[in-house]
């Protein structure tokens, strides 16, 4: 009769443990499709903010000396960067590309257009700017 | 023949692990979700704020081109007189006969604006010098350092 007892006790804890597991890998795939949901936003924002800071210097850089940049409507790629965001020579898988996608020049008013782009073709940030050199300025080449 | 009572885990033992081992991610899961979107929050902001700075500092040099242009044009026709009552006359509020400054400004958000003020002087040739070009906050911030804290009344 005991053993009997015994083998019943260890046949329930064993569905228990079975349920356990399956409640365990249940629960464990719906937290981990979180975290992986997490690391992906995080991931996402920390671009968007890199995006925003480099092409705030590039457009500093361009205020600084527009004519620089030369007056074109044709986009030119300033950068690229890989994916922990160094700067590169060329394009890499994963990585960024700080693009110049125009500029013009009126009457001394410099305006372009920079674009920060990822490997899959999503705009990242992109911001218009302008500068106006007076034409003092412009002769003097400054 | 007496049997030794079991010492292992006892039936009910791993579901109490199992639901705290649950609680546990669940509570992790949660903790890191609202880490992230505080994060994502913060960087659309930022992405935002610099957009309506750089539209505003486009406006600022927009404005410094025409009103470069009306100067120089000013310049060629009149003598030093003339130049400053008609800078007055063409350009309002903006100029400032006492000091001859000329200032603009525009607005970046609710809370800030940029200023821009150019210093004019009449010589052979045209001179401004831009004096102040800054963000500059308009309202006062006040702090909520209120706690919502039971005092022991009520």
């Amino acid at each position: 009769m005991k053993e009997t007892r015994t083998q019943m006790g260890r046949r329930a804890f064993l569905i228990e443990l079975l349920f356990a597991m399956v409640a365990m890998g249940i629960c464990a795939a719906i937290c981990l499709a979180g975290f992986v949901h997490s690391d992906r936003l995080s991931q996402r924002s920390y671009a968007q903010s890199q995006s925003v800071v480099r092409v705030q210097t590039a457009v500093e850089q361009f205020k600084a000396d527009p004519m620089a940049a030369g007056v074109s409507a044709d986009a030119k790629t300033l950068r690229y960067y890989d994916s922990e965001w160094n700067e590169v020579d060329a394009q890499v898988e994963d990585g960024y590309r700080l693009e110049l996608t125009s500029c013009t020049e009126e009457q001394g008013l410099y305006s372009a257009l920079f674009c920060m782009w990822s490997e899959e073709g999503a705009a990242l940030y992109s911001v218009e700017t302008k500068k106006y050199l007076p034409a003092r300025a412009r002769e003097a080449g400054v | 023949m007496s049997t030794a009572p079991s010492r292992g885990i006892q039936p009910g033992g791993v579901t109490i692990l199992v639901i705290f081992a649950a609680l546990c991610l669940a509570i992790f899961s949660a903790l890191s979700m609202g880490a992230v979107r505080a994060d994502k929050r913060l960087s659309e902001k930022y992405a935002a704020q610099t957009s309506r700075y750089y539209a505003a500092d486009s406006a600022a040099e927009a404005w410094l081109a025409d009103a470069d242009r009306q100067l120089a044009a000013l310049k060629k026709q009149n003598d030093e007189v003339a130049f400053w009552q008609k800078t007055a006359a063409a350009f309002g509020d903006a100029f400032d006969p006492e000091t001859r400054q000329l200032s603009f400004q525009t607005k970046i958000s609710d809370a800030q604006e940029l200023r821009v003020v150019v210093q004019l002087t009449y010589a052979d040739t045209p001179t401004e010098k831009i004096v102040l070009w800054s963000a500059v906050t308009t309202i006062d911030i006040e702090f909520d350092e209120s706690m919502t804290v039971w005092e022991g009344e009520g």
